[in-house]
């Protein structure tokens, strides 16, 4: 039963709910009624009314943003928030250093990844846990869906090596699941069926977090002391990369973003949302009710849920658990994509599970903050359509404008009578839009003058402010690129085509002229051709239009500069877009540099073999060790004991290279199969075993 | 046309073709390669680990698909299980086997051909250390239920059949 505390509490989160939409309910009113009286002057024609209807909705989309960053400035200049779920629950906490913490696995789920970055953030992770004190109440899970068989076999020369400097027998696992159904999401029901049974809570990771164990710490802390709460997200800060494009991402990303996700935990509350990482998650009621089903019909609706975190959350919620966002916890971190076109890559792959949540919004049971996040999910890739929808509107209204012949006399008139200007409604409409685009990135660096720790880490004002305004062109410059990008994954889901995009880059890369064209080539034919149209027939239409039609056009360039990572490093000698991180490096990043760097334990691992595929089958440890981490599993059936011996036949033959990347993966997924192959190599051994 | 394309003979294959009946010397290279490739340095405990696993192979049953050097190879494989198997007690228990083998390949144990050669039991201080290197790679399992949950999506069908209900009701 809710006690009376609990119920001013609700009452209180209610009351913020109600404050927060009241202020994007009227601001998306006056903005639209200055815009209808600029358009009612004979009536709204159909094309008025498509417009107004595209306003309304992009509008209201842009006020959520700006009122929860201008909720956030407020929050952040006064303090902090007294609802915000680490300050709730602070007093309660007795001190940390006697608390006996339950144990958590902290779980990186991985799917053909670079290992040795992956390894390389887990040891950070464990140093930093070691400073803490507080490592024996973590235990780490390498969960690994990746087929590469490379790949496979050096994570598990990683593993090994983890377990052998970090002395982690014990506490560092790893596995490699035989199908990998269900992508991530069957690799995490994967280990709470088998091994969730061991911990109360578990730490979901990505293949480039990074977290503080200290704050790892402090999370597992907060769920304890608070029963109700199934999980807890931290707002990762986006650092390490080097190109410019990430760098002017991770500026922007720690400047606003702080002030966004206060914002957002404002209104949030505790039925906030889940991002799939750097995230504590209490594991009972997660096996409870966070089993997904399929959705029923195909693909792109139907089928496996894609992005399942959001619907994770919403199970949650409507099991009647509190999901909350820690906007105030420090030490989360992620990599972002190092270009332009890896970061549209990544929004391909995130595009299709959003709009598959379209379904979702009106299922049962859900809560109504849940179907908003299902909202807001769908519309960050809707938006951009409507964007486009709403530009080409608004050239045909400007067209249409022009083409109309303006008549001063007429009926009994003997006086001429003028058209009404609605210049000033107009111009108010726009600016209003404006204002709530680029207020908040003002904001964001008046609240620097408030830290003058902070500002310096940002490396002064000027450096700062100067930041702001060229993160503020470069936006400008990739917004309609973006906008053209998610344009056309809507259309391809919606018309289930595949995109047809390899698989994304992590690492810092430079995008070459050939790639730039091939992605861009599109983009800049469009800005050209509209840019020609619209000089040639709404000429005062063009004029406006020019800094959609310049990222267009330049696209090419700023996909190539911005991918630079010299242009990246000449910006941070000159003290452009810093970030706290770079300017005083934390010690898990430092831990993480360091192991990067470092040489491994196992002699093994330091050679780099033609192949790890053919180490496998040749060299007697890491035969042995792959061999001791292959699952107990049924011998073959007779038809795939068939499929296993053609594929040996083949080898013997035609050699390693003549056998696709799977079915090398099946020969060492067989234990019989790989002995054979490891007696095999041996005793017939080819001419080119030495230089394997 | 190029003959010495077209003659080229079609059964060489990337694995040369086994030999059906070696010399002693062959099998006694392969075993000596085998056994370096693991850590044995010393030509003497090479020797005698070689000639223990050709007392092995004899010992394995009759397979027409295995060739005599595989089955050399076989042996010394087995040479090594029945000494951990022996060692650290592993009877019946082929995942402990599979782990201690990795183990001890992983060169925890330098001295292991010593150990292989000597009867089990003289020296423990060594097997303490291959003991401690056998790292499970994961926990032992403990089954849990998930339940898969109902998302009840919307239809206007179903929208409808609710009215229905409700006015009947009513």
């Amino acid at each position: 039963m809710a006690t009376p505390v609990r119920h001013l509490v609700l009452i209180e989160h209610n009351l913020r709910r109600m404050i927060f939409f009241s202020l994007i309910a009227i601001t998306t009113i006056i903005a639209v009624g200055l815009l209808v009286s600029a358009f009612h002057t004979d009536g709204l024609s159909h094309m008025e009314l498509v417009l107004l209807l595209l306003y309304t909705i992009l509008f209201s989309w842009i006020c959520i943003s700006f009122w929860s960053a201008f909720v956030g400035f407020f929050i952040i200049l006064f303090g902090s928030d007294r609802l915000s779920i680490s300050r709730q629950f602070a007093e309660t906490l007795p001190n940390n250093e006697a608390i006996l913490l339950p144990c958590t696995a902290i779980l990186m789920p991985i799917y053909n990844e670079n290992s040795g970055r992956v390894f390389a953030g887990l040891r950070a992770i464990h140093r930093s846990l070691v400073d803490t004190g507080k490592i024996d109440s973590f235990d780490f899970f390498i969960l690994s869906d990746t087929r590469d068989p490379d790949v496979w076999v050096e994570e598990e020369l990683l593993w090994r090596d983890m377990v052998q400097s970090l002395d982690g027998k014990g506490r560092v696992f790893y596995r490699n699941r035989p199908e990998n159904s269900s992508r991530k999401t069957g690799n995490l029901r994967d280990f709470c069926t088998n091994w969730g049974g061991h911990y109360r809570y578990m730490i979901v990771l990505d293949a480039d977090s990074l977290m503080k164990g200290a704050t790892l710490v402090k999370m597992v802390q907060i769920l304890e002391s608070n029963p109700g709460v199934a999980l807890i997200q931290t707002p990762p800060v986006p650092v390490n990369r080097e190109s410019l494009f990430a760098r002017i991402l991770q500026f922007a990303g720690g400047i606003y973003g702080r002030m966004f996700t206060a914002g957002l935990n404002y209104w949030q509350l505790g039925a906030s949302n889940y991002w799939g990482h750097n995230a504590i998650i209490r594991i009972q009621p997660f096996l409870d009710h966070c089993g997904l089903p399929q959705l029923p019909g195909n693909e792109p609706f139907g089928g496996e849920i894609l992005s399942h975190d959001f619907v994770e959350a919403a199970l949650l919620r409507r099991a009647g658990w509190e999901v909350w966002l820690a906007y105030d916890l420090d030490g989360s971190y992620e990599e972002i994509p190092p270009t332009l076109i890896d970061y549209a890559k990544r929004d391909r792959r995130w595009c299709q599970g959003n709009l598959q949540h379209l379904r979702l919004l009106m299922s049962r049971g859900f809560n109504i903050l849940s179907r908003l996040h299902f909202f807001m999910g769908v519309m960050s890739y809707i938006a951009s359509p409507l964007w486009l929808l709403f530009l080409v509107a608004t050239g045909a209204e400007a067209y249409l404008q022009k083409e109309q012949e303006l008549v001063y006399f007429f009926g009994e008139n003997w006086m001429p009578v003028w058209p009404v200007s609605f210049a000033v409604e107009m111009t108010t409409v726009l600016l209003v839009t404006l204002a709530m685009l680029f207020l908040p990135k003002l904001l964001a660096l008046l609240l620097l003058l408030k830290d003058r720790k902070l500002l310096q880490s940002y490396g002064g004002l000027v450096s700062a402010a100067s930041s702001v305004v060229l993160e503020t062109v470069f936006s400008v410059l990739t917004a309609p690129v973006l906008m053209l990008f998610q344009t056309k994954f809507v259309l391809a889901i919606l018309m289930h085509r595949a995109v047809g995009w390899p698989q994304q880059q992590r690492g810092d890369h430079m995008t070459s002229f050939k790639e730039a064209v091939l992605a861009h080539g599109g983009h800049t034919i469009i800005g050209l051709l509209t840019g020609i149209l619209s000089y040639l027939y709404i000429p005062a239409f063009f004029w406006w239009f020019t800094p959609v039609l310049a990222g267009l056009i330049l696209s090419i360039p700023v996909s190539i500069l911005s991918s630079s990572i010299n242009l990246g490093r000449v910006s941070r000698r000159l003290g452009l877009f810093l970030i706290p991180e770079e300017t005083k490096k934390p010690a898990v990043l430092h831990y993480l540099e360091v192991n990067l760097k470092e040489a491994p334990v196992l002699s093994i691992l330091r050679e780099k073999p033609y192949s790890r595929f053919v180490q496998t089958l040749i060299d007697p440890y890491v035969n042995a060790l792959h061999l001791s981490l292959l699952p107990e599993r049924e011998p073959p059936g007779r038809r795939h004991q068939h499929y296993l011996d053609g594929l040996i036949n083949q080898l013997e033959d035609d050699g390693p290279n003549s056998l696709s990347a799977s079915q090398k993966r099946d020969l060492i997924a067989d234990p019989a199969s790989l002995r054979r192959l490891h007696i095999l190599y041996w005793s017939r051994p080819p001419a080119d075993i030495g230089t394997l | 046309m190029d003959r010495s394309k077209v003659d080229t003979n079609y059964s060489a294959t990337y694995l040369p073709p086994a030999v059906n009946q070696p010399s002693s010397e062959f099998l006694l290279g392969r075993l000596k390669s085998y056994w370096q490739s693991m850590g044995v340095t010393d030509p003497m405990q090479v020797v005698v680990l070689s000639k223990r696993a050709l007392q092995h192979a004899y010992r394995l049953p009759e397979q027409p698909e295995i060739d005599p050097v595989a089955r050399a190879l076989i042996g010394a494989s087995a040479v090594l299980d029945d000494w951990l198997i022996r060692s650290l007690n592993l009877q019946n228990n082929p995942g402990n086997l599979k782990a201690a083998r990795a183990a001890l390949l992983s060169g925890v144990m330098p001295g292991w051909p010593n150990m292989v050669l000597y009867p089990p039991g003289t020296d423990e201080h060594p097997l303490d250390a291959l003991r401690l290197a056998i790292a499970k790679p994961t926990p032992e399992l403990i089954p849990r239920a998930m339940p898969t949950q109902q998302i009840r999506l919307f239809s206007l069908f179903g929208l409808f059949r609710l009215l229905w209900r409700k006015i009947c009701h009513t």
